[in-house]
């Protein structure tokens, strides 16, 4: 296969790819923030003009990033009392959340997932780490498709949204709850009404086809 | 208001997209540079993405399901409603078999890991291990739960906040490297490097801790040794210096008197020992008899059980001797030539060690005393003593344990075939040699040799790690930085309570390092935490003093890559020391781990079937022995050959042999033996070394004589600090111990065979067998206190009376208005049990976690009721439901009439332990501690 990279430019005439582009922005987004703590440089990016006012309108709760040292401190405890612990936190990992333990079943089927789809991954990452899965998802909806390859490319699609994505809709209440921050209580928020979302989306499309 | 979701979505979608934010976002890009970078271009760089549609086409297989899947390892427990509860049967099938060997003890067991799709999915014993021969414990097997525990630690982790505050961030091994590393070096640079300490607990990687501690320069190098077994080697290398661990060759054995020693369920040996008892008891028709306060699984399991006072085994163990020369049933010929006192000496010294007096202090019968010594005489050869914590944890320990010993001796076992062995291999084969190590650090610290104890260090660095955080307190010794390695001394310490505040006194300890894989009760004190891997994951060479009385040499591998951000210290610790600088890097030039390994196992011959050697050879076996080397029986027997004779000189008075002045033999009957390595080349029943090295009194000429020059004087350090030990196996009871009044019972500890000390209860599949440790009491003790099962007593713990006079040096707290010092106390439910002496009381160590994971602490998660794991069937509790089936939770919210017996995480005993080192050798006597009781309610 071709490894390119996407055009930037959603391509106006072609309504599908164009979708797939804008939700594909999302979920790497989003895969971004579960991964790790916000760091100057994306609070710099989410403060951007644009950018803030579409966060908003979603009710992320965005710092300014005029109090960075100690927002992002703030913020970066935060993110480790609710996923990394070092006690009472809800890892963000599948496998804990399907099977109880780290690297169940969801790692194999995740590995299975990368032998097609390329994408860099940092080797510490956890295989099923949400964060991660949200980015494959990413991937998977920038890739260019032949349209050939449409009716396989939705497949893939709608079988890794199911199994590799909805499960963080047990995960997203919890760690609302566990969220000290506006920022991150916001986030889970946000992310869990996004999933309802292409939830629906994907059942419609379902139904279509 | 879903549509105007979705069209916010969108906008935000659209919006990322303008910005460069689509496909994959990772870390490794700069979210700022994103949109400068090139207004082209969706990401900072072209990434390799994209799905290969032609490969899914090919290797899709069947739809992933969510919901039924089965854990590694596990074998599905039925619960209620559960319909299919067994793997399926292909489950082992092709799995690739990678060696290791098992730490969840201190036995370091051979095993084997069945890895499938980088998965580890099954532990079992590895046969080629020639000391645990493929047995492999309940510890063991619940190693898969240590290795995919949700809550391991994953990641580097900094405080942010007050200590123990419990609020933390996530660093970069980068970032933790360079902070640590700058402060080592100005400790390095500060001329006083002792004050950075090491602190270990359970290590099986002594070759990288020295490498890094001495290329740094520091001998701070504090254990838990004294806290184990200080007592039991003091009192073997007494006897024979060239060992501190007695082997008893129990399979071979047709008598094994046991004291104290727990070994069906823990000590050392643990599966290699109790595997060979049995063998012997079975296949060889031993008799055991054990004598313990308590009735272990292994007193359980005995032909005979007795239940002596706390403290006495010494003074039966003399009795015993006493009996068998009074009957003339000793060795006068092992005696008269392979010891150094004459039987007519041994006689004298014990004639007052009656039958009758041991039965007075013991509460056992006299009868039964002077039965049991001749039907060990009878036995002999083939018949040794055993003993561990159960004899040696106490003020009276290295007497306890000299006496038992004695008795080897006196019925001529010692060195016998199904006698008391010992093997001077106390770990790998001398064979392989680790690659060039740093010269030794020069440095002395008060924290690693406290002048106090005179056996501590002469022979072995047992040291004395129960009185480091009490020194601390005191002011008598500082430190800079302090890291701890696999330790969780909060809860496996005496005096929790100021182990805990030591810890969190950032004026005694200005930066603390944790180095472990869970947050346990010492991360919780840290400053940086490094996620350390599991033993699983990580490489090392390692072998245990083997019951098969000859070295062998094992291998700890990666069975699979070390999970997140999980290091070994293998791994970091040239990283930084490469950041110290300062010449530490030097040690560090071997390459990859698995380079160093392959030289210092490069010695491994070739193996005849497979034509494998080095490494190649263990990572297909596991486990190499030299076969051809005879098990280390009488080696006092071997004569000395021509070329070790050359040169050598003898005493013709003495018949001692020596070699530019230092001993190699003695002549007896006229042939040149090598004899034990002791400054007499005998069996030192009468050790005045130990009488001379507690008056701080020269002993190079002993020291000579024995040929065991890593034998030391005690330094200049200790001048002053004389303490008075008796040159003969003698027994004395401790001065509180005499006369107890009504509501006062001495407390033990003990183990359980599915747990360690403190380490295993996060493991579910252990803590589900056990979890809590109510107090144990003899019926007749209940009745006198109208205690029954279930009711709740307040144990309150005294400081020892006669460590207050001998050693006022850790005085400390007030005392009440019967002028006793208060340890603590604590509420604690009993249960009855006839298999306890009346005047003890018992509780197992391992529980009363607060912190390492929710497993540990009996938590269920908050709403794990209401279906927590996706997918989970509510009917069928599962073992693999880590947060719900964890049905042992205590509901009570602390109130004991809510209590429900077998629920909680149970208490932590050593709230209750004073700190209280034997005065000779600094052992812990975590078994000679007196409370009181209270009814409560």
């Amino acid at each position: 296969m071709e490894q390119s990279a996407v055009s930037p430019k959603p391509p106006n005439t072609d309504k599908l790819v164009n979708d797939r582009f804008v939700r594909g922005s999302v979920y790497a987004f989003l895969g971004r923030l579960f991964l790790r703590e916000i760091d100057q440089d994306t609070l710099k990016l989410m403060n951007k003009d644009d950018l803030v006012t579409q966060l908003t309108q979603l009710g992320l709760k965005v710092p300014s990033h005029d109090e960075t040292v100690e927002t992002l401190e703030c913020l970066a405890a935060d993110y480790c009392s609710i996923f990394l612990g070092p006690r009472n936190h809800v890892p963000p990992l599948q496998s804990v959340w399907q099977s109880g333990l780290l690297s169940g079943p969801a790692g194999d089927s995740m590995r299975s997932y990368l032998e097609f789809v390329s994408i860099e991954r940092d080797q510490d990452t956890m295989i099923d780490h949400f964060g991660f899965q949200l980015q494959v998802m990413a991937t998977i909806l920038a890739s260019p498709v032949l349209p050939d390859d449409v009716g396989h490319v939705a497949t893939i699609t709608h079988h890794f949204f199911q199994q590799h994505l909805l499960w963080a809709r047990q995960l997203l209440p919890r760690a609302v709850a566990l969220a000290e921050t506006s920022f991150y209580q916001s986030l889970m928020e946000v992310t869990d009404s996004f999933l309802a979302d292409e939830t629906e989306r994907m059942e419609a499309l379902v139904a279509q086809s | 208001m879903k549509s105007k979701s979705r069209r916010n979505f969108i906008k935000l979608g659209s919006a990322l997209g303008a910005l460069g934010i689509s496909g994959c976002f990772s870390r490794t890009e700069k979210a700022t540079e994103a949109p400068e970078a090139n207004s082209n271009s969706p990401t900072k760089k072209a990434l390799p993405f994209g799905v290969d549609i032609e490969k899914w086409k090919l290797s899709r297989s069947d739809p992933y399901e969510l919901g039924v899947v089965e854990m590694p390892g596990v074998c599905n427990l039925p619960g209620p409603g559960a319909k299919r509860n067994w793997p399926h049967m292909d489950k082992y099938k092709d799995t690739q078999e990678v060696p290791g060997m098992c730490q969840l003890c201190s036995t370091v067991c051979g095993i084997v890991g069945h890895v499938k799709n980088d998965r580890l999915i099954k532990i079992e014993g590895n046969p080629n291990d020639p000391n645990s021969r493929g047995k492999v414990c309940a510890r063991g097997h619940a190693g898969l739960n240590h290795l995919y525990h949700p809550e391991r630690l994953l990641y580097p982790l900094k405080r942010i906040g007050k200590r123990a505050e419990g609020k933390w961030k996530r660093i970069t091994w980068d970032e933790a490297l360079d902070e640590i590393a700058t402060k080592l070096k100005k400790v390095r640079e500060s001329g006083s490097p002792q004050e950075f300490a090491f602190h270990q607990g359970r290590q099986r990687s002594k070759d990288a801790l020295k490498r890094f501690l001495d290329a740094f320069g520091t001998r701070t190098q504090l254990s838990h040794r004294s806290l184990c077994s200080g007592n039991r080697r003091a009192a073997n290398l007494t006897y024979l210096w060239e060992s501190d661990w007695d082997l008893n060759d129990v399979e071979n054995s047709k008598y094994i008197l046991n004291f104290g020693s727990n070994a069906f369920e823990a000590h050392q040996g643990h599966v290699s020992f109790a595997n060979r008892i049995q063998n012997g008891r079975y296949n060889n028709g031993a008799k055991m008899v054990t004598f313990d306060v308590r009735l272990s699984n292994t007193a359980g399991s005995s032909d005979e059980w007795f239940a002596p006072f706390p403290g006495t085994d010494g003074a039966v163990a003399l009795a015993m001797s006493h009996a068998i020369l009074n009957a003339e049933k000793h060795d006068a010929e092992f005696i008269e030539t392979w010891t150094n006192v004459t039987v007519d000496e041994l006689r004298g010294h014990l004639k007052d060690y009656t039958p009758d007096w041991a039965a007075e202090v013991s509460g056992l019968k006299a009868a039964d005393i002077s039965r049991i010594a001749l039907e060990f005489a009878a036995a002999a050869p083939a018949a040794t003593t055993m003993c561990n914590r159960g004899s040696s944890a106490h003020l009276n320990g290295f007497y306890n344990d000299r006496a038992i010993q004695l008795l080897n001796a006196v019925v001529g076992s010692v060195g016998k075939k199904g006698g008391w062995c010992w093997s001077p291999w106390g770990g790998l084969d001398p064979l392989v040699k680790t690659p060039e190590m740093p010269p030794s650090a020069k440095t002395w610290s008060l924290l690693e040799d406290p002048p106090e104890y005179p056996l501590a260090n002469v022979w072995r660095r047992m040291r004395v790690g129960e009185i480091i955080y009490l020194y601390l307190m005191q002011g008598r010794s500082k430190l800079q930085a302090y890291m701890t390695y696999n330790l969780d001394s909060p809860l496996t310490w005496p005096e929790e309570s100021l182990t805990k505040d030591v810890l969190c006194d950032e004026s005694l300890i200005p930066f603390h390092v944790c180095i472990n894989s869970f947050y346990n009760e010492t991360a919780h004190y840290a400053d940086i935490v490094l996620p350390w891997t599991t033993f699983l994951e990580r490489w090392d060479l390692d072998a245990r003093g083997s019951y098969n009385l000859r070295p062998y040499v094992g291998i700890r591998t990666p069975m699979v890559k070390p999970l997140g951000e999980a290091r070994d210290v293998r791994d970091f610790f040239p990283e930084l020391a490469r950041r110290i600088g300062g010449g530490m890097e030097k040690w560090y030039d071997y390459g990859t781990t698995e380079d160093y390994m392959r030289e210092w196992a490069s010695n491994v011959p070739k193996s005849d079937e497979t034509g494998k050697a080095g490494l190649d050879r263990l990572l297909e076996e596991g486990a190499w022995e030299d076969q051809s080397r005879e098990p280390f029986y009488e080696p006092y027997l071997m004569e000395l050959n021509d070329e070790e004779l050359d040169g050598a000189v003898i005493d013709s008075e003495s018949g001692m042999i020596s070699k530019e002045g230092l001993g190699i033999g003695i002549v007896q009957n006229g042939t040149k033996m090598r004899g034990f390595k002791t400054p007499s080349r005998k069996f030192e029943v009468r050790s005045l070394f130990v009488k001379q090295i507690g008056n701080n009194e020269d002993c190079s000429e002993l020291i000579r004589a024995s040929g065991m020059t890593k034998t030391k004087n005690r330094p200049e350090q200790h001048e002053g600090f004389d303490v008075e030990v008796d040159e003969l196996p003698i027994w004395f009871q401790p001065q509180e111990h005499a006369n107890l009044s009504f509501d006062e019972l001495i407390m033990t500890s003990f183990k359980w065979n599915v747990h360690n000390h403190g380490r295993t209860m996060n493991l579910k599949w252990l803590a589900e067998i056990v979890h809590s440790n109510p107090a144990w009491l003899n019926p007749a003790t209940a009745a006198k206190h109208n205690l029954k099962d279930g009711d709740w007593i307040e144990i309150t713990s005294f400081h020892s009376q006669m460590l207050d006079k001998l050693s006022p040096h850790l005085k400390h707290g007030e005392a009440d208005d019967s002028g006793r010092i208060v340890v603590g106390t604590m509420r604690v439910p009993v249960v009855t049990m006839q298999g306890l002496h009346p005047q003890a009381i018992a509780m197992s160590n391992s529980c009363g976690h607060w912190q390492y994971t929710r497993v540990a602490k009996a938590e269920k998660t908050e709403g794990a009721y209401e279906g927590h794991l996706v997918g989970s069937d509510v009917t069928a509790y599962r073992d693999a439901d880590w947060e719900r089936n964890m049905w042992w939770e205590d509901q009570s919210n602390g109130d004991p009439s809510k209590w429900v017996k077998n629920t909680g995480n149970g208490w932590n005993q050593n709230r209750l332990m004073p700190i209280a080192p034997d005065p000779v050798t600094g052992q812990q006597a975590f078994h000679s501690t007196v409370v009181k009781i209270n009814k409560l309610g």
